[in-house]
């Protein structure tokens, strides 16, 4: 899974929805940790589009 | 070791600052942000009653406007209009300029002897012999800190409670994209607060202009994603030319996920309390959250106070919390939750016909079941897919 950081607006709600926990806000960067496992619902509920799953 | 350490400084994580420091207790609020209040994120109306309940008395410096009724416009176009005293019943309400209504918060929490920390992120959290370790990041520096009990007021993402066992994963039919922008625009009406319904417009959701008095307003929209053909900021678009605005007048965009799921199965365990969005307090018929977000804040500050310097702090001790939201909220959101599947259900002509109902009654109250009551009884059958909201 891959966030493009030019349409990210770090709303958060990717990190609501994803199974794995995996997505971590901090102030600067979305952080993606190594529990994703590419499984695609956070890519379906991005308001922006930002998300790409393979 | 801090008896109570809450994660996230919004409306929730403020208020339960100020309750939990209220008692003593050796509190800190964190939250990532650089500022209180900022992003915004919400189109700040709130109810009188909730700020009541907490006893905060409204200040001009956080009062945008004040509201005297609403307009709600079906998906046909069908204009419903309450206002005045005689619908508003004590109901009215306020759109807030939460930048400063929160930063207002924080000062009550720091009076009540709270400390905030920000650009703070917690990264995890573990329980260890008794309280939770909670690993921090600032900058560029990693560090730990202890708490006795640990409130989860992490909004949205809702992440801190999965860390502790608690299951907070939103599903996606129960995930509401919201965008909005405040900008320069005449509101018909600048008491009124404007819902405008309809698949074409706002799939799984509504559109919405709440005016921050004369010249500006909050102009926006929730959809559910899984329902909608294309992104929030096109269909947001697309209401600015309906309503006629000019998106070049826009001086603020806002992005954000509104949990419509109703509240989460269990909101505490050992050492461990979950407020607001984080626990999906928010309402799931009209995505407000504001009110009932400080409400259960509210009761998990003054309980998470009182028990962590008792050392009462497992699951049993700390099962009052949810006991008490859900005498104060509880029916509510059930109820509310309801409602909103029913109206999910209905396709945009149905709508359009219980708007021609309640234009022809009127509107007796500004209350949900003070809008559907003259429906109801107009259309008894109706009542059989609702009696069990009632
Ligand atoms: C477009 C839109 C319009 C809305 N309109 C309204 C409205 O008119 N009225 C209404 O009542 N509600 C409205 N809402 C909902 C309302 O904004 C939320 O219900 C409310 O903000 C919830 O407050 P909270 O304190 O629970 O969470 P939040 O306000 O989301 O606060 C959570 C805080 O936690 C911080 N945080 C999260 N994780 C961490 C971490 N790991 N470490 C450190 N900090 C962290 C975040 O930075 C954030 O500040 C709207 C929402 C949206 C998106
Ligand atoms: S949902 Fe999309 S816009 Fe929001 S934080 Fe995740 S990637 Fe960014
Ligand atoms: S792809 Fe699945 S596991 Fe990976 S971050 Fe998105 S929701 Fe989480």
């Amino acid at each position: 899974m891959k966030i493009d950081l030019e349409e990210c607006v770090r709303c958060g709600t990717c990190s609501g929805v994803c199974p794995q926990n995996a997505i971590i806000l901090t102030e600067f960067e979305v952080l993606v940790t190594e529990r994703c496992n590419d499984c695609g619902i956070c890519e379906k509920v991005c308001p922006l589009g930002a998300i790409e799953v393979p | 070791m801090y008896d109570v350490v809450i994660v996230g400084g919004g409306p929730s994580g403020l208020v339960s600052g100020m309750f939990s420091a209220e008692t003593g207790a050796n509190t800190l609020i964190v939250d990532r942000k650089v500022e209180i209040g900022t992003p915004v994120r919400c189109a700040e109306g709130v109810g009188r009653d909730p700020l009541e309940r907490i006893g905060i008395k409204p200040k001009e410096r956080w009062i945008a406007s004040k509201i005297e009724g609403i307009r709600l416009v079906s998906p046909g176009g069908i204009e419903i209009t309450a206002k005045g005293s005689k619908v508003l019943k004590g109901k009215a309400g306020y759109v807030l300029e939460r930048k400063e209504f929160e930063k207002y918060l924080a000062e009550m929490a720091i009076r009540n002897g709270a400390e905030i920390r920000l650009r703070t992120t917690v990264l995890g959290a573990k329980r260890e012999n008794g309280f939770v370790n909670l690993k921090m990041k600032c900058g560029g520096r990693v560090y730990y800190e202890k708490a006795r009990i640990v409130i989860a007021a992490d909004g949205i993402e809702s992440r801190i409670a999965r860390e502790l066992g608690l299951p907070t994963t939103l599903k996606l039919k129960d995930t509401e994209s919201g965008a909005q922008y405040e900008m320069y625009f005449e509101a018909e009406d600048p008491s009124l607060l404007y819902f405008y319904f309809g698949s074409e417009i706002a799939p799984g959701g509504y559109a919405w202009i709440f005016p921050k008095g004369e010249s500006t307003a909050n102009v926006g929209i929730g959809i559910l994603q899984v329902l909608s053909k294309g992104r929030v900021l096109d269909y947001l678009d697309k209401f600015l030319e309906l309503i006629g605005a000019d998106k070049r007048k826009v001086i603020e965009i806002n992005v954000g996920g509104i949990p419509v799921s109703g509240p989460i199965e269990r909101s505490y365990s050992d050492n461990l309390l979950v407020v607001g969005d984080a626990a999906r307090h928010t309402d799931p018929l009209t995505g407000g959250g504001i009110g009932n977000g400080m409400i259960s804040g509210m009761i998990a500050g003054k309980i998470a106070g009182v028990k962590s310097q008792e050392r009462k702090t497992s699951s049993k001790d700390l099962k009052e919390y949810e006991d008490k939201w859900k005498s104060e909220i509880g029916k509510t959101l059930e109820r509310n939750l309801k409602i909103k599947e029913f109206l999910l259900e209905l396709k945009d002509e149905e709508l359009d016909a219980i708007a021609k109902v309640i234009k022809k009654k009127g509107i007796e109250e500004l209350s949900v079941m003070g809008i559907l009551a003259p429906v109801i009884r107009e259309h008894p059958r109706l009542l059989f897919r609702i009696k069990d909201l009632l």
